[in-house]
């Protein structure tokens, strides 16, 4: 079967200039990449790597430089309200209506969609009990908590039953309780064929979540594939995290000195650890996306 | 931008949910903006009335209540409006990020502007209609009564002209401590010099130009009449009506092409 893509973005480009002068920025500098249909694909990258640019250009909440861009096949800037109403987006920052109570902010978005009100007297309720905020209906947003308003802001964004949907960090300043949560619901969406385009700074979440993986920094596509691929390309199978004083006598493999210990990436992780002292203090574990991203973004802090 | 603007039907289809919105935020509010709207009309309606009415028999021909009803009603879309238009739009597109939730949807930004300048003008209504029944039943100051149900739909439509002119200011200020300027440069002196009070028709010449590019001279150049009963030309009526649909196209125009400038840059 092949799929169709559904986000096609091709030497995609954003320059601004800032307000009150300065030199041209340059948030996007001409990335590819597709998203197919039924996947959940995941945009990773450091903070400032044009993760949520690119998410704004692809709801059209800002205006690309160059390049192109399609979603279900046109130009993401010029969407007929059709396809509008098949697209949703949970954004980074929760925008819930605080002058409205937690069911008339869905009501009020379900009506933006074009959904009739009529059909939202059923729709809403069950919208709260899919993000378990029935008790919370009539409260004001104020009232909620982070984890509630979070789960209200992807509760709105499913009102709409979209084809497609954005997330943009959902489960950033959450509890281990609400991002598990979250995981089954994004799990659940995905199993009804909903095409999704995920970005978190969590690498357990994109391992769990994402079919494919885009790495992205500085403006630039690093590399992308499935989380299986990116550990294979990129890093060994196992890491030992070796505790100093490292033993003298260990095998020359790759390895990064961060601080209080160090990180050997080994394939063979039953012969390495042969090679350890006795009483050698370490930490053994299968290496991860953390360990990807660390690797073709670098250690050093951005902001 | 060949979406920018939807078709008619859509177009309408889209505010009609965000007029909901607004009736939802009005129903939890209402009380409190009530009493804001009226007693500060209330205010100047006593102090001048009374205060200033005891030096002042007669004003352009008119008892010095029956003269000044109509410019504070006429001046209570200014206020409110600038109001909405700045500080309250503010609120809404950039401290709550509603208008890119909205703009996440298939609303443009022109209907959402239009949203916030139906509802803040409807808004009004209210505290216009109390103030009529004031003055009208206890004063005695409005001595047409199908005068002032005309003065209603033209009250409306300087309000959307005076919401227009506010959005204006509100899509080239970036800081909202800079509103006060607008309340100090435009809401005041168009508030005092605008024949609210005292007829300008006499006054010297800078000061008459001045009240005559004010949009609220226009306001109560029909109002008044329309509420006293005072001759009004066919031409006078053209002229301020068109100023203020003017502006009313003119200033939304600005406000919508500027606005999505500036949200989508």
């Amino acid at each position: 079967m092949t799929q169709t893509n559904v986000i096609e973005a091709k030497n995609l480009v954003k320059t601004y200039t800032p307000r009150g002068g300065g030199p041209v920025v340059q948030a996007v500098k001409g990335i590819d990449f597709v998203v197919k249909q039924g996947t959940c694909t995941g945009l990773l990258g450091p903070n400032g790597a044009g993760k949520s640019t690119t998410m704004k250009m692809l709801m059209g909440l800002t205006q690309r430089s160059g390049g192109n861009l399609d979603i279900f096949g046109h130009d993401a800037a010029s969407l007929s309200r059709e396809e509008r109403t098949r697209i949703a987006l949970v954004p980074q920052d929760d925008n819930l209506d605080p002058d409205l109570t937690v069911a008339e902010n869905l009501t009020v978005y379900g009506m933006l969609f074009g959904i009739a009100r009529s059909l939202l007297k059923d729709r809403v309720p069950q919208i709260l009990n899919y993000m378990q905020l029935s008790e919370k209906a009539t409260a004001r947003v104020g009232q909620l908590s982070g984890g509630m308003k979070r789960r209200l802001t992807i509760g709105r964004a499913l009102v709409n039953d979209p084809d497609l949907l954005f997330l943009d960090e959902p489960t950033t300043g959450l509890d281990p309780q609400a991002r598990v949560m979250i995981w089954q619901r994004i799990l659940e969406l995905k199993k009804q064929g909903k095409t999704l385009l995920l970005t978190t700074h969590y690498m357990d979440e994109a391992q769990r979540l994402c079919d494919h993986i885009i790495m992205i920094d500085h403006g630039k596509v690093l590399d992308e594939g499935s989380p299986a691929e990116l550990i294979e390309r990129h890093v060994k199978k196992h890491v030992f995290d070796v505790s100093k004083p490292i033993p003298l006598d260990l095998p020359p493999e790759e390895s990064e000195d961060v601080g209080d210990s160090v990180l050997f990436y080994v394939d063979d992780g039953a012969a390495f650890r042969k090679r350890l002292p006795e009483d050698a203090t370490y930490l053994h574990r299968p290496a991860n996306m953390e360990d990807v991203f660390l690797r073709l973004t670098g250690r050093k802090l951005r902001d | 931008m060949t979406t920018y603007l939807a078709t008619t039907k859509d177009f309408f289809a889209n505010i009609y949910p965000l007029l909901l919105r607004f009736g939802y935020e009005y129903r939890s509010v209402w009380k409190a903006q009530l009493v804001r709207d009226l007693i500060d009309r209330l205010l100047y309606l006593f102090a001048f009335g009374f205060g200033m009415g005891a030096l002042i028999n007669q004003m352009d021909g008119l008892p010095y209540l029956d003269f000044l009803v109509p410019g504070i009603a006429a001046s209570t879309g200014v206020f409110v409006m600038t109001m909405a238009m700045t500080y309250g739009v503010w609120e809404r597109s950039t401290s709550y990020k509603l208008y890119p939730a909205w703009l996440a949807t298939p609303v443009r930004l022109p209907q959402v502007l239009m949203a916030e300048l139906l509802y803040a003008s409807l808004r009004t209504l209210p505290s216009i209609l109390i103030l009529f029944l004031l003055a009208g039943f206890w004063l005695k100051a409005i001595p047409s009564f199908w005068g002032a149900v005309l003065a209603l739909p033209v009250l409306m439509l300087a309000n959307l002209a005076f919401g227009a002119i506010a959005m204006c200011f509100t899509v080239h200020i970036y800081r909202p401590l800079h509103f006060a300027y607008v309340n100090t440069l435009w809401t005041t002196p168009m508030f005092l010099f605008s024949g609210v009070f005292f007829d300008l028709s006499h006054a010297p010449a800078p000061l008459y130009w001045l009240s005559q590019a004010l949009p609220l001279t226009h306001v109560i150049g029909l109002v008044r009449p329309l509420m006293t009963g005072q001759d009004l030309s066919a031409l006078s009526v053209l002229i301020d009506l068109g100023v203020l649909v003017t502006i009313f196209v003119v200033g939304y125009s600005y406000a919508c092409y500027r606005f999505q400038k500036r949200l989508l840059d």
